[in-house]
């Protein structure tokens, strides 16, 4: 384990929290709005894509199939587990 | 700067998300510089048209002068979300993020190559073309691994979705190769196969 190393991640770690929080406090409006907007457009554009190109389309549904079912069946393993 | 012999994995057209410019413009302040770099983790699944959340878009880039990258970075409207006297230290011993001015998130976070799998990342780095723009990915044999190896829902998500995306251009011996190393052989035929 390299323990220098680990406290100088750390250190930075703490100056990036830092200065997002202070930005973060100063602006939280700007933030949100600004936020919001971006993911609501990305979101949008992605769906867009999905909507004009079939073979993505049809991947991305059977992606959607395996990730409910492995949810489905992750929940029930984890129930077991725990009855 | 470009590779000899490029590996094209995937090519889409759409509308340019606040994420996408993002992460083209950071992409060509690094090659200004001749920087090599790779784009992992989330981004890289959202490049390959996965609709998915992310708050930063992660960058690995080789060893270099990064004081360099953020007087370039500056030039295109770009912030260090560190301070400027612990740049070099920030990069060396863990990363350094950087923001279009004025919104700090999203961001654009930036790790040094340290480890042989960083290195093999950026040596077999593969392209994206989004619209007429080339961006450069992890190449599928680690990502998958990889994130097999993370564990988390997400990075579970991210891993079957890579491989169902990309499943015809994956060098099977690469990925049985890195299955082994990171010790997910088993995750990858119960999650990843199936």
């Amino acid at each position: 384990m390299n323990t220098k190393r680990e406290l100088e991640e750390l250190k930075s770690h703490l100056r990036t929290i830092t200065l997002e929080v202070e930005w973060l406090r100063n602006n939280p409006k700007e933030y949100w709005k600004h936020y919001v907007e971006v993911h609501n457009k990305s979101i949008k554009a992605l769906r867009k894509q999905l909507l004009e190109n079939k073979e993505l389309r049809e991947k991305y549904t059977k992606f959607l199939i395996w990730k409910s079912r492995y949810k489905e069946k992750e929940e029930k393993r984890k129930l077991k587990a725990y009855s | 700067m470009n590779d000899l012999k490029e590996r094209i994995i995937f090519s889409t057209s759409r509308e340019l998300t606040f994420y996408d410019e993002l992460a083209i413009k950071f992409s060509r302040v690094l090659e200004k510089l001749n920087v090599k770099y790779v784009i992992v983790a989330g981004f890289a699944a959202i490049l390959l048209g996965r609709l998915r959340e992310t708050e930063d878009i992660d960058f690995i880039i080789e060893p270099t002068d990064i004081r360099k990258i953020y007087k370039e970075a500056r030039k295109e409207g770009f912030e260090a979300l560190t301070p400027i006297s612990s740049l070099e230290l920030d990069f060396n011993e863990a990363r350094v993020r950087f923001y279009l001015k004025p919104h700090i998130i999203p961001n654009i976070e930036v790790k040094k190559a340290k480890s042989i799998y960083d290195f093999y990342t950026l040596k077999n780095r593969v392209v994206v073309l989004l619209n007429e723009y080339k961006l450069y990915i992890a190449p599928p044999e680690i990502q998958i691994p990889y994130k097999l190896w993370l564990g988390s829902l997400k990075d579970l998500e991210d891993a079957k979705y890579t491989y169902m995306m990309l499943k015809e251009k994956i060098n099977a011996q690469e990925l049985s190769r890195f299955l082994k190393e990171f010790n997910v052989e088993e995750l990858f035929r119960r999650i990843i196969e199936t």
